[in-house]
């Protein structure tokens, strides 16, 4: 896995990604600042479901505490923009124990149920804030601020793909970590990894917990990017296309991960920048279920030798 | 009381008529498919078109039954058979692809304005025994009842039926067996979107007919399948029935705000105590 993520990709991606869209700012430096938040969050729940393969439906919640938790403590409490962020994510790591807990015990289909329940929740108690994050209406999110000095679109970019490059080392570590082993042997069987002696749960628990500040820090920045969040942002949508990136990418692969996000989020972008926009939808579509049908193992197997293809899986 | 348990019951059943399609191909082919309140959806919409040609509403509901049975088999023989045998979640973002462009497939033909489709039944009141319930909610309820009985007949006593069923306990046993699986699969698909465009005619007139009309009812359909353990169907309708009423109930006694979310909490409290669902039998896995 770490071989396929090579240096060569790492320094494309940072090219083509990070600085190229600087140049021309405006739009297209938004939709890649954009790309980059998914990223992180498509890392969390490749942690979740790739490599732990728990079927989280749960990332809008953790994304939605990110970013009404970064809003609010930073317009309501004065918490300056960096130190609220990383405390909102912290929120949303509590938030995903106290949803993983209950469902610790459930599979596959059920999990993915009872998640997405979880987010029809989270989005009436947004709906029901009132004076605290305005309710139904929404609320305005702060501007990129750091150390006091307010950030121009650009500088803010470069500050998003700096949390995701530790975000990146951090998932590579993982993978390769005590955790990270514990969460393969998870998804290769529950049983065998218990009657083994690994403590399945908590180890459960700790990939909620990596999923939800991943996905819990993608919707902190995701907030200082668009300025304006109401509930409907987080809704059941958000934890579908996080899922997609990952399946769309390639399932347990940080290389696909990336490929993902940049699929979910380009692709509808760029349909309706070169003038699809009354098929843009349905082209989406199309071209998730081709993929689907000719890259069953996602995106990342078009750049993986065939002779990788077991190390990946 | 009694009427809002009448109108949750009716409620519930087109949820469960909705999760039965959902079981039906899960069970079949293992997939999760997201795109079947947008096929009900679509099949709303035919039914409202053949119905403003001047076609009776006996004929409307037929041809929308066949022209469902039509979609099914289609979805199936294009997208559904690269993806069987395939990991749930990759067919399962296959289906959203669907959802997404079946959404504008409808906006395309039919736009984006409300439309109203005549229900089937009248909407005369009918005082049974004191208690007041609508015509349609009765009808509803009559038809659901109706149609379980016809399934259950088709899966113990035909030929179909059986072959069916066993495709789904073990398909690799049933094919051995000399039934033809992939035909099998066809007719899963076909039959549950049967079952979606009935589920359409039925809420149609009860919501109002619109592209996304049927978001909300399929959340709570997935709710119902998941709570009678996704591989049941009586336990679907029974799940349907169970969350109709819990939110037509907290919707008349608590408040409207938790009618939506109180039915996913009784859900989740069911998972806690029964993991695999109400229904579901015990399965023993081998490590």
């Amino acid at each position: 896995m770490n071989a396929q993520f090579s240096k060569t990709g790492l320094a494309l991606f940072i090219l083509l990604c990070v600085l190229l869209p600087l140049i021309p700012g405006g739009y297209i430096l938004y939709i890649f600042s954009l790309i980059l938040i998914y990223t992180l969050a498509s890392f969390g729940t490749n942690i979740l479901t790739g490599y732990t393969n728990l079927i989280s439906l749960a990332g809008a919640v953790f994304f939605g505490v990110g970013a009404y938790g970064t809003s609010i403590l930073t317009l309501k409490f004065g918490v300056s923009l960096v130190p609220a962020m990383f405390l909102a994510a912290g929120l949303a790591v509590l938030v995903g124990l106290v949803i993983a807990l209950p469902v610790l015990r459930l599979e596959e289909v059920f999990l993915a149920i009872a998640t997405l329940g979880f987010v029809m929740i989270f989005t009436e108690i947004a709906k029901s804030g009132g004076e605290l994050n305005g309710g139904e209406n929404g609320m305005g999110a702060p501007a990129p601020v750091l150390f006091g000095l307010a950030l121009t679109e650009r500088t803010f970019h470069l500050l998003i793909a700096a949390i995701l490059a530790f975000a990146f080392w951090v998932a590579k570590n993982l993978h390769s970590s005590r955790f990270g082993r514990g969460f393969l042997a998870i998804k290769g069987s529950d049983i065998a990894a218990r009657s083994l002696g690994l403590n399945t749960s908590s180890l459960k628990l700790t990939a909620f917990a990596v999923c939800a500040f991943y996905c819990g820090l993608s919707g902190a920045l995701y907030a200082p990017l668009v300025r304006f969040i109401d509930p409907s942002i987080f809704g059941i949508m958000v934890s579908i296309s996080f899922v997609s990136m990952v399946i769309i990418g390639g399932l347990g692969s940080i290389l696909g991960s990336v490929l993902g996000a940049i699929f979910v989020v380009g692709a509808p972008q760029f349909l309706t920048y070169i003038g699809f926009d009354q098929v843009q939808r349905s082209l989406y579509g199309l071209a998730m279920i081709l993929t689907l049908i000719f890259l069953p193992n996602g995106l990342a197997s078009l750049f993986s030798h065939p002779g990788d293809e077991r190390k990946s899986s | 009381m009694l009427q809002m348990i009448v109108s949750g019951i009716a409620l519930g059943a087109i949820y469960g008529l909705i999760a039965l399609g959902l079981v039906m191909v899960y069970k079949a082919t293992g997939i999760l498919n997201f795109a079947h309140g947008e096929s009900a959806m679509l099949c709303a919409f035919v039914a409202f078109s053949l119905h403003k040609f001047g076609i009776p509403m006996w004929g409307v509901v037929l041809l929308t039954l066949c022209f469902g049975a039509l979609l099914g088999l289609s979805i199936e023989r294009l997208v559904i058979r690269h993806f069987i045998g395939k990991p749930l979640l990759s067919s399962a973002i296959t289906t959203l692809g669907m959802y997404l462009i079946f959404g504008d497939l409808a906006i395309w033909i039919w736009g984006k304005d409300t439309q109203e489709l005549p229900s089937i039944f009248s909407s005369a009141p009918i005082n049974i025994g004191g208690v007041i319930v609508s015509a349609i909610d009765l009808g509803i309820v009559a038809t659901c009842a109706i149609l379980a009985a016809l399934l259950y007949l088709f899966f113990k006593f035909t030929r179909l039926g059986i072959a069916m069923q066993a495709t789904m306990e073990n398909p690799t046993a049933a094919r051995l067996m000399g039934i033809p699986i992939k035909k099998i699969y066809a007719m899963a698909w076909a039959l549950s979107h049967m079952i979606a465009a009935l589920a359409g005619l039925l809420i149609a007139p009860l919501t109002f007919l619109h592209f996304s009309m049927m978001q909300h009812a399929l959340h709570f359909a997935f709710a119902a399948a998941v709570l009678g353990g996704i591989g049941s169907m009586p336990g679907a309708l029974v799940g349907g029935v169970i969350i109709g009423v819990t939110s037509n109930l907290t919707g008349a006694y608590v408040s409207s705000q938790w009618k939506d979310i109180v039915p996913f909490i009784v859900m989740l409290c069911i998972l806690i105590w029964r993991p695999h669902g109400l229904f579901s039998v015990m399965q023993i896995k081998k490590v």
